[in-house]
């Protein structure tokens, strides 16, 4: 106070007085002085904490970039926003920790090794943490979980919740739902809702996206469940049918789409579009309803095949799928049209590739920073959120 | 309202230390509340501006001026650069000033209804509080003591937020 005159004090004054101009303030603050200024009154934890500023904060806040295991990677080289950490070094599990599935700003991850993993869903912006309590039904329950994924969304979806797939017998091919939410703390079951499912069906890349959480399409099938009626329904498959699943009519024996992911509210399939000797993907955006597929993005990447040689698998025929050996790890939508993006992967290189001016550059190598063969369901988008749970 | 025939009129303001600052109309439109007396026709020849300080209404017409002679974005798509990046170093430099003179600024410019200017000063607070302490936050935006944490809720924000406090 000593500093300043009467008049400025009067200034200060008002200002903390007035949320309007406070609030204009502390949005462009960065997150860690957000979460220190949570302790200089009780007025500005109530401003900080209240919904509608953790709302004015995260909108416009894009992705900046994607987690592979837990090397974090951004998706613009030339400008890269500062996130509050490297990597995911967070909570001290003995085991590890491994990330299971990122949605809207929180982690849901798992202790990376032993029968019975303890659950945590984890924000690493603000590196909040919450121990997920064990399913409810015992051991066999535990035994046979088959399937964990989160569902949060800031204004839809608050509350987060995590959805248990499980069996209580090893080998059963029916499983069961049981839901966690932040909001009661408890497992609850859906008795009603039990599916059969081949033992082999992989389970993953699952995605929440419009009050319901889908499967990668991976069955005969595919399924989605909504949250608000607790009840299962599918959905279909993009028509014509992608040249990759023509033959059997649906994903089956292991076989998924090249990508299934949500941004920014619209849920995306890529998969191979009809073109011979070119590298052309078609991405599907599926309508709101949830009724069919249309086609958002013809993407032409033949560009990158002059550019990386090393995507033309030598021994296969020009005309087979394999042919070309890449993965897509993400699909971005920008604001603007003109913003959206994907990512792909090449050998070791991890390559972002804009849509609409077909331009690519190499965001990373992962040739000494990630060892093994990763894929698109190791990838995990990282959104700042300010999102705060129980 | 004036009867001015000259090319451009001139708006007088008066600041609470009854100074008078004798400006064209266009750099006064940049404040949208001088505009809608102007378009009400509720405005004399002489603004009366109570509240601010000759100091600070120097400053803010020196921002105004610098804005109402810089082409507007919406003009012309293709504006060139040169005029943006004139303008962003000008508000830079605008904002090198010292905290209670930004403050004054702040709350000039939410009076005089001029957004660009509030949006500058606001980031420019946030920008030199940062990195600072929530001690040095209540003294620099004068918190009043009846609403600070008691001592077992401040010592909770800190737990729960420990990282931030390193």
């Amino acid at each position: 106070m000593a500093d300043y005159d009467n008049q400025s004090s009067q200034s200060a004054n008002l200002i903390g007085s007035n949320d309007d101009l406070l609030t204009e303030i502390l949005r462009w603050l960065p997150v860690i002085s957000i979460l220190r200024f949570k302790s200089v009154s009780k007025h500005w934890r109530s401003l900080l904490t209240h919904h509608l500023f953790t709302l004015l904060y995260n909108n416009g806040s894009i992705s900046p970039g994607f987690f592979v295991r837990d090397l974090y990677i951004p998706f613009d080289v030339n400008n890269k926003s500062t996130p509050p950490f490297s990597s995911l070094d967070f909570y001290p599990d003995a085991r590890g920790i491994k990330v299971v599935q990122s949605c809207n700003g929180l982690l849901l991850c798992c202790s990376n090794k032993g029968n019975h993993r303890q659950y945590y869903v984890f924000n690493p912006t603000t590196k909040q943490s919450a121990i997920i309590p064990p399913v409810s039904g015992g051991q066999d329950v535990l035994s046979n979980i088959r399937f964990m994924v989160l569902a949060y969304h800031e204004t839809e979806c608050p509350h987060f919740k995590v959805i248990c797939i499980h069996r209580i017998r090893p080998y059963d091919q029916r499983l069961y739902i049981q839901i966690y939410s932040s909001d009661t703390r408890k497992w609850k079951t859906i008795s009603n809702e039990s599916f059969w499912a081949s033992y082999y069906t992989p389970f993953s890349g699952g995605v929440y996206w419009n009050g319901a959480f889908h499967w990668a399409p991976s069955s005969i099938s595919p399924s989605y469940f909504k949250l608000d009626t607790e009840k299962l329904q599918h959905f279909p498959l993009p028509s014509p049918l992608p040249a990759r699943v023509e033959r059997f009519r649906c994903y089956t024996d292991g076989a998924r789409p090249l990508y299934f992911g949500e941004s920014r509210g619209h849920l995306h399939l890529v998969d191979t579009a009809h073109h011979e000797n070119h590298l052309h993907l078609n991405v599907y955006e599926m309508l709101s309803d949830h009724s069919g597929w249309f086609v958002k993005y013809l993407v032409e990447l033949d560009d990158l095949v002059t550019a990386y040689p090393k995507l033309i698998h030598i021994y296969q025929q020009p005309s087979r799928p394999q042919y070309y050996e890449y993965e897509v790890l993400d699909v971005v939508r920008g604001d603007k049209e003109e913003d959206t993006f994907m990512v792909v992967k090449i050998s070791k290189k991890v390559i972002r590739y804009d849509i609409l001016d077909k331009s690519f550059e190499q965001i990373h190598d992962l040739t000494d920073t990630v060892h093994g063969n990763i894929g698109p369901w190791d990838v995990h988008r990282y959104t700042k959120t300010l999102a705060s749970f129980q | 309202m004036s009867t001015s025939s000259s090319s451009s009129k001139k708006i007088v303001l008066k600041s609470a230390d009854n100074e008078t600052f004798e400006i064209d109309e266009i750099v006064a439109l940049e404040s949208q509340a001088i505009k809608n007396m102007i378009e009400d026709e509720c405005a004399d020849n002489v603004i009366p501006l109570g509240n601010i300080d000759s100091k600070t209404l120097s400053k803010i017409i020196e921002y105004c001026k610098k804005h109402a002679e810089s082409p507007k974005k919406d003009d012309n798509a293709d504006i060139d650069e040169k005029a943006v990046e004139d303008l962003k170093s000008f508000d830079a430099e605008f904002a090198k000033v010292d905290m209670p003179l930004i403050q004054d600024i702040l709350m000039a410019a939410n009076f005089l209804n001029i957004d660009n200017l509030i949006g500058l000063m606001c980031r420019t607070i946030a920008d030199r509080i940062k990195g600072k302490t929530p001690e040095e936050i209540r003294k620099i935006l004068n918190i009043n003591k009846n609403d600070l944490l008691s001592p077992e809720q401040e010592a909770k924000a800190r737990e729960e937020n420990s990282w931030a406090f390193d």
